[in-house]
């Protein structure tokens, strides 16, 4: 059978569309086999050894102190408002942990959109998101940190049951955090994150302030084992969203969700 | 070797750029297009920070989402917008962009001495950013996208904020670098490039219009540009007749350069079309 010219051009692209579809397919295969050896641990030591917390986290000494004043502020609105302290320390503890961690990590977030890095960062190897996954890794130590201190003090001042609080504190701020990367997933934006913090803290400041039996309750109910438990598994899903922020497909969705 | 095969990006119902096909060997390529081209849209495929949403784009066979960092790791881009921390020093802030680009910290302090000599900022090396003027802060930009010796130089609006000294060392610096390298330079100064480029790429109704040497392009136009000294009051009727593509005052009467297809007057000069003239004349501005 002959074919004509026009016969055989339409041929001939129909089987280059195919032979690009087949490749584009194995494109991303590759991709997706690609992403995840790309790991977490890869980054963060790589970022930590080299570039080091001083270098990481230099000209952020604002933002700490901001942090710092915000998280002592709603602690100590928190206890004021509280009228025994050492029965309510575990509320107050699970109610502000997370206080500290979110302060630091959405003022980081400003000073880059003010900064304007975006964009140059992402042309990087190691991309805005690699940058972010390790402050935010960061911020969640220094937020330990400080609850560990706030519990120090607690201890000299009331003696207060020390392993309790910090499983609570733990348990607390790996669950926020998992939550807060969950927004930052589901919106691209970090008004989801915002929106997070915004409700996870009038939530329990409601339930602190209006309901100190219920809530009190609740948190009793839960041993110290359930809560490291908790705080265990947050941490493992909080590792492994921080993996997905600097994945290929992560940074494909947030580029179309922005552009 | 770069290649865009069939590119297109939309967001949403918009297409940005549309089915652009474009090899880029070795050399220098003059990006030139008014605003709004889809100039910045392809910088920013070509950089990784936007995806394709047809098409694809190869560095050396490969694509270069696939690629990934490797990839990022043989570029040097400069954005329109350069973003930096206004209280890091140059030092200290080249030596945070060096990190991010994977380079290994040995060698790292002698690199970014080497660009910052280069970019002429080597004496400001230990001041802080914030107290920089908006020409020394583009040159720290260009010192960072030059920082990692990249085989891929990606620069949108370089010269934007540096005086004429400063552009002419800059051109300098791309001329010596653009033997082993791949050099796109997004600008709207025409003369940045007219001398520096092998190729000039031009974008029009977000598709690629033309890919040419400077050379070619103007010689499209050859024949076709004059220059005449009319009285002031037949300005109007001129812009009419004729795309002018300049004119100044000499006393009384304006001196314009213009396109015409022939030469309708005896006393117009023929002159040898520039890079600003193709230009002007592709644009119809």
């Amino acid at each position: 059978m002959k074919i004509d010219r026009q016969q055989k051009q339409f041929l001939e692209g129909m089987w280059a569309r195919v032979e690009e579809k087949e490749q584009n397919e194995k494109l991303a295969k590759a991709w997706e086999k690609k992403t995840p050896r790309r790991g977490v641990a890869a980054f963060f030591w790589d970022l930590y050894r080299e570039l080091g917390p001083g270098q990481l986290l230099a000209g952020m000494g604002d933002v700490f102190c901001l942090a710092f004043v915000i998280s002592l502020l709603v602690l100590y609105l928190l206890m004021k408002c509280m009228s025994d302290l050492v029965a309510s320390a575990d509320l107050v503890v699970f109610c502000a942990s997370p206080v500290l961690y979110a302060c630091i990590f959405l003022l980081f977030w400003c000073k880059d959109v003010q900064n304007g890095c975006y964009g140059l960062h992402m042309s990087y190897k190691y991309t805005f998101f690699h940058v972010l996954a390790v402050r935010m890794l960061a911020a969640s130590f220094l937020g330990m940190g400080g609850n560990g201190l706030y519990i120090l003090v607690l201890f000299l001042q009331y003696k207060v049951d020390v392993i309790r609080l910090l499983a609570v504190s733990f348990s607390s701020l790996t669950c926020f955090s998992v939550l807060l990367l969950a927004g930052m997933e589901r919106g691209r934006r970090v008004g989801w994150a915002v929106a997070v913090c915004g409700i996870w803290l009038v939530l329990h400041v409601t339930a602190l302030l209006y309901f100190p039996q219920v809530y009190g309750a609740f948190l009793g109910w839960i041993p110290v084992y359930v809560f490291l438990a908790t705080g265990l598994c947050s941490l493992w899903l909080y590792l492994r969203q921080l993996q997905y922020l600097t994945t290929l497909l992560f940074r494909k969705e947030y580029s179309d969700a922005t552009a | 070797m770069l290649q865009l095969e069939h590119v297109t990006k939309k967001y949403k119902d918009f297409t940005a750029l549309a089915d652009v096909n474009l090899e880029l060997g070795n050399g220098v390529y003059g990006l030139l297009a008014p605003n709004g081209a889809g100039k910045t849209t392809l910088m920013k495929l070509i950089t990784t920070l936007l995806f394709p949403t047809q098409g694809r784009i190869l560095y050396e066979g490969k694509d270069i989402h696939v690629l990934d960092g490797a990839y990022r790791e043989k570029v040097g881009y400069l954005p329109q917008d350069f973003g930096y921390y206004r209280d890091y020093t140059p030092e200290q802030y080249l030596r945070y962009i060096g990190i991010l680009k994977g380079m290994p910290r040995e060698g790292l302090y002698g690199q970014i001495r080497r660009v910052l000599e280069l970019v002429g900022m080597s004496g400001e090396a230990k001041k802080k950013m914030k107290k920089f003027s908006g020409g020394m802060v583009q040159r720290i930009g260009i010192a960072q996208a030059l920082l990692n010796d990249p085989h891929i130089l990606v620069l949108d609006e370089p010269t934007a904020g540096l005086d004429p000294g400063e552009r002419m060392r800059f051109r300098k610096i791309l001329t010596q670098m653009s033997e082993d390298r791949i050099l796109l330079i997004s600008t709207h100064i025409v003369s940045d490039v007219e001398f520096i480029a092998n190729h000039i790429l031009m974008l029009r109704d977000r598709k690629l219009y033309c890919n040419d040497t400077v050379e070619h392009l103007c010689d499209s136009l050859d024949g076709r540009v004059f220059e005449a000294l009319i009285p002031m009051e037949r300005l109007l009727e001129w812009e009419e007749h004729y795309q002018v593509l300049s004119q100044r005052q000499e006393g009384t009467e304006v001196r314009v350069r213009f396109i015409s297809d022939r030469r309708a007057g005896e006393d117009w000069q023929a002159c040898r079309p520039g890079l600003e003239d193709v230009f002007l004349h592709t644009y119809q501005l």
